[in-house]
């Protein structure tokens, strides 16, 4: 008799947890992108841009060559005429998106131009496209972060962050038990109208955060 | 055989706790990431392998394509919630729910096929046009369907939560605004046999092609090897449907488990409130996901 009372009081424990259970609340990622950064800072410690390289994963690689019939042998590297044709395919920005890399000063935003083709490669079948974007002001206490709001694509900071100039940049990876634990509290503890101005907040969360300081 | 069930209860809250409360989502979360990410690279070699012709490629991309809609599915998606919610909700069976599940999971595999030979032979589309369709229509018209689930699931515990309670019977036992029933029985409660039911729930499902299938099928096509793309959907279909089925078994099984000590009218009672939970978590979230597209 006990035990299937503490039986009955497991289930039903078991039930509500499954209940609450948001697997369907985090999005998933569909295009993976490694990213580069090297930042720009004159020799006056003023903050002249960051340069962001993507590099996507095989499969969409694969996608974007065979989409734009591309590469029709198949070897995996692109003849100057085809890059001419995919250079800056990933740079028709529209408006309201930002562009998956942000900068902010002391918690407020801090504006990068649009994007300036700065390169388009294929290596190993594998797209590899660079831009700039120019930016002003002092570089000390930059942050940089690249990421999507939606996480539709998962960009991945590689390699150290170059700085040419008199700063230094440091990073530091995404604390991810918190960005989980904000996107819970986002869906399950706010009206809707507030969890979506906040989503964009989410995507954040996951980033990696590149912080930029000098001393002279 | 009992102390073995009761082991199999509490290692499942255990799980559940840890999954939930200790931060276990995220190293799960993270782990499946990881592991798309290399499926979906393994899946470009697969692709090339099978373009050359060589020998065994077609069998290694099967069950590329069956792991990649496998841990597609483990994340977000892919209608677990609203067969689980299902799951629970209405007792259905285990295998009247794995049917749904399967059903729902090739269902949704047909529409991005449907999808990618209409857009890309028809209409002349390419990449951008289809993404467009998938992220920006199909999938906030997936999530508003399966809100509309959601809220007929809470109607419908409303209405048998209250139904026992308002029919008013005359002496010999009949009743004029009840239908053919009087009141209804358990069988009637736990009971969802109506095909325009499951039709509802597979279709809002299935609205949503998974864009994972959608880029696999654009390339095959690309690649002028259709038929392994056409395959390699139904295959991913499978893959996804591995984890649904996971989550409908989970779901019957601890529901099964939960209410049978609870007898007569409370049960009724109790699944109904269960009904109306369900159903309103599946639509709170739904609205959630479907809101940032309005």
């Amino acid at each position: 008799m006990r035990k299937s009372y503490c039986e009955n009081i497991l289930a039903t424990f078991m039930l509500v947890i499954l209940l609450i259970m948001p697997t369907d609340a985090a999005a998933h990622p569909h295009v993976f992108v490694d990213v580069k950064l090297r930042v720009s800072v004159d020799k006056d410690g003023a903050f002249e841009g960051v340069e962001v390289q993507w590099m996507y994963d095989d499969f969409y690689s694969l996608l974007l060559l065979t989409d734009m019939g591309l590469d029709p042998d198949g070897n995996g590297s692109l003849e100057d005429n085809e890059l001419l044709l995919l250079d800056g395919f990933d740079l028709n920005w529209v408006e309201g998106f930002a562009g998956d890399t942000i900068a902010t000063r002391n918690g407020k935003p801090v504006v990068l131009g649009p994007p300036q083709r700065n390169g388009i490669k294929v290596e190993n079948g594998l797209v590899i496209s660079t831009h700039f974007r120019s930016s002003s002001g002092m570089a000390d206490g930059i942050i940089i972060k690249a990421f999507d709001p939606t996480f539709y694509t998962a960009y991945n900071l590689v390699g150290s962050v170059i700085v040419e100039g008199p700063c230094t940049a440091k990073v530091q990876n995404a604390d991810l038990d918190a960005a989980y634990t904000m996107v819970e509290e986002l869906l399950y503890a706010m009206p809707a109208s507030k969890a979506e101005d906040d989503f964009p907040k989410v995507g954040e969360a996951f980033a990696d955060t590149v912080s930029l300081s000098c001393v002279f | 055989m009992r102390i073995l069930k009761f082991a199999f209860l509490f290692a499942g809250v255990v799980v559940l706790t840890w999954i939930f409360g200790f931060g276990g989502l995220s190293d799960v979360t993270r782990w499946v990431v990881t592991e798309q990410r290399d499926t979906q690279n393994a899946l470009a070699a697969g692709l090339r392998a099978v373009r050359t012709g060589e020998t065994g490629a077609w069998l290694a991309l099967m069950s590329i394509c069956a792991a990649y809609g496998f841990f597609h599915a483990v994340g977000p998606g892919h209608g677990k919630l609203v067969i689980g919610g299902l799951g629970f909700a209405t007792g259905m069976t285990a295998l009247r729910l794995s049917l749904l599940a399967v059903a729902a999971s090739l269902a949704q595999a047909t529409v991005a096929i449907v999808l990618v030979v209409i857009g890309a032979f028809v209409l002349g589309w390419g990449l951008t046009e289809m993404t467009a369709l998938t992220e920006e229509i199909m999938a906030p018209a997936s999530y508003a369907a399966i809100g509309l689930v959601g809220l007929w699931l809470v109607f419908r515990g409303v209405r048998r939560g209250t139904s026992t309670l308002v029919y008013p019977m005359d002496s010999d036992r009949h009743c004029d605004n009840c239908g053919h029933a009087h009141g209804p029985s358990l069988h009637q409660v736990e009971s969802m046999t109506s095909w325009l039911d499951a039709l509802a729930i597979v279709g809002s499902i299935a609205i949503r092609p998974c864009t994972g299938a959608v880029f696999l099928l654009i390339l095959c096509f690309g690649f002028g090897i259709p038929w392994a793309g056409i395959a390699g959907t139904f295959v991913m279909g499978l893959g996804t449907a591995s984890v649904t089925l996971f989550c409908a078994l989970i779901a019957v099984t601890v529901r099964r488990t939960a209410l049978p000590s609870w007898s007569g009218e409370k049960t009724i009672k109790t699944m109904a409130v269960i009904e109306i939970i369900s159903g309103g978590i599946i639509a709170f979230i739904s609205i959630q996901l479907v809101l940032p597209f309005i």
